[in-house]
């Protein structure tokens, strides 16, 4: 069926490397646009907060990388339940690849979160749902890699740690809610919230475009450590000979 | 489109919280930078590493 | 000769019921683990016996989570061994079912004893006669999801190095959900209060670890096998 071609073309190894080696560039050069319009447009445009002043403008940072941290966890996990179901290597390779970046933006995400934490709440921490949800975040990140580096098979390694990326992202809406329900039993009476301030259109739109920005660039950022992956994997087949030659 | 700040010492300022603002725009977009380069690095690795094992074995 | 899936899985605990008992000082061992655990939070935080009644709940629950995660190891580690766990994926039985039989013995034998233990460290904490059914009852449930997780994670480093230290690692921000909310219900229990509220949101994650975490563990097992 024709309909189901594009789908056996993303199994096949030296199609998707051909597919990233074309398009990569297309994907960060846009997301290198995007970062530097929603940069001026957060940081020199957009006026001051009425209650945050100009500390509201590490939304710019802070909220793309941690729903990047996120999103980057959900596509291993839909990589890997795709790998295990459809015995897809390329699903593997792409979730393998998804993790050590999920991983830095997950660490950022608390970085700068706790930066806005200090003039906002007066402390570097606190444990706050969505930091501490971020931090367990982490937790699976690094799990998830220390498992597939204490396996020595690859092809274990793969299927274990996909087992895993899968029950994770099972349990990331459990731990949320949660870590939610336990924070709302221990609330302080500040407002806890890393607020987005009340946004108006000169404030947001550089905010949806940073949004738009990241995710271009993880695009990118993949397809380039797939191709990374898939040369390595397959390296003893021939498509790997035109490639590099 | 007129930017929010009068002097350029404002911007650095960032009304006090000047402290906070640029570390976490440092670390962002360095980590976005440092990802990008880790990312090339390891498709040149792997490139040169292919390319040695067919020099290996023709 | 071809049996159902849950005579299959009954065989398979009674096996391990009868295995354990075998070795009665193993079964002991979590459980001292436990009471020790809960000793030496007294003597790095307070005597004083309120403030130890605040931290109870943590303490009582951290030492069950520890327990748990030592008890664990042994869930599939000597099955896997001599490869009675090879012949388990292999015999065309239902490994879900037997995974489920091995998990639920291994709550019988180590997070069950626990928990009705768990008044003796309790008391030491400074926890109120009345409270102890509400301790009793939330590390019951709780202990029996950890299990329940926990061999998940015991499956997927069947074939890792340093396999105990992993297993704590993954398993660990998967119990969270557990922690908090039993945690919440021996804190409630505590302050003689009513703790249904967290014991169902506890039941809920019993529940769903039970319909998924055997047939997460199986394919865990399965490939760890290979």
């Amino acid at each position: 069926m024709a309909t189901w071609t594009w789908f056996h073309r993303l199994a096949s190894p030296p199609h998707v490397y051909a597919f990233a080696q074309r398009w990569t560039r297309w994907f960060g050069g846009f997301a290198a646009v995007a970062m530097i319009v929603a940069l001026v447009g957060g940081l020199v445009l957009a006026p001051p907060d009425y209650q945050q002043k100009d500390a509201f403008r590490m939304v710019y940072v802070h909220a793309p990388t941690a729903w990047l941290s996120l999103m980057i966890y959900t596509t291993m996990a839909v990589a890997a339940a795709v790998a295990l179901i459809w015995r897809m290597k390329v699903a593997h390779a792409a979730a393998a690849a998804c993790a050590p970046v999920g991983a830095w933006f997950t660490v950022v995400a608390l970085g700068t979160g706790m930066l806005w934490g200090k003039p906002m709440w007066g402390a570097y921490w606190v444990w706050d749902p969505r930091l501490t949800s971020e931090l367990i975040l982490l937790f699976l990140y690094l799990g998830y890699m220390g498992l597939r580096a204490g396996i020595e098979d690859p092809s274990k390694a793969d299927r274990a740690s996909a087992v895993l990326a899968v029950v994770g992202v099972v349990n990331v809406p459990i731990i949320k809610y949660s870590v939610e329900w336990w924070n709302s039993l221990h609330q302080t009476p500040t407002v806890m919230q890393l607020g987005k301030p009340k946004m108006d259109f000169d404030m947001l739109w550089p905010l949806l475009l940073m949004f738009l920005a990241f995710a271009l660039y993880f695009i990118a950022v993949l397809l380039t450590r797939l191709r990374a992956e898939l040369l390595r994997r397959e390296r003893n087949a021939s498509w790997v000979r035109e490639v590099v030659t | 489109m007129t930017p929010w700040f009068s002097t350029l010492s404002e911007f650095f300022a960032m009304s006090g919280y000047g402290k906070y603002v640029w570390p976490s725009f440092v670390l962002g977009f360095g980590a976005v930078l440092l990802n990008a380069w880790l990312a090339s690095r390891a498709l040149a690795e792997a490139r040169a590493q292919a390319r040695r094992r067919l020099e290996m074995n023709p | 000769m071809r049996t159902s899936a849950i005579n299959a899985a009954r065989l398979v605990a009674l096996r391990d019921l009868r295995l354990a008992f075998r070795k009665p000082s193993q079964l002991v061992q979590p459980l001292m683990f436990f009471i020790i655990v809960a000793t030496l939070f007294p003597l790095t935080l307070t005597p004083e016996m309120s403030r130890l009644r605040d931290a109870a709940p943590g303490v009582l629950w951290i030492g069950a989570l520890l327990s748990s995660l030592l008890a664990l190891e042994f869930l599939f580690r000597e099955d896997a061994v001599d490869g009675t766990l090879e012949q388990f994926a292999l015999s065309g039985q239902s490994l879900t079912w037997m995974l489920f039989a091995k998990t639920c013995t291994h709550w019988l034998l180590t997070g069950a004893p626990l928990a009705l233990a768990a008044p003796v460290a309790a008391a030491a904490l400074g926890v109120p006669a009345d409270a102890m059914w509400g301790v009793v009852a939330s590390l019951a449930l709780g202990s029996f999801a950890m299990s329940l997780v926990g061999a998940i994670g015991a499956g997927l480093t069947l074939g890792a190095r340093r396999g105990g230290v992993l297993l704590s690692l993954l398993t660990l921000p998967l119990t969270v959900p557990i922690l908090i909310f039993g945690a919440d219900a021996t804190e409630l229990a505590i302050s003689g209060a009513d703790f249904s509220a967290p014991m169902y949101l506890l039941g809920a994650i019993a529940v769903l670890g039970v319909t998924l975490a055997p047939l997460a563990a199986a394919a865990a097992v399965r490939i760890g096998l290979e």
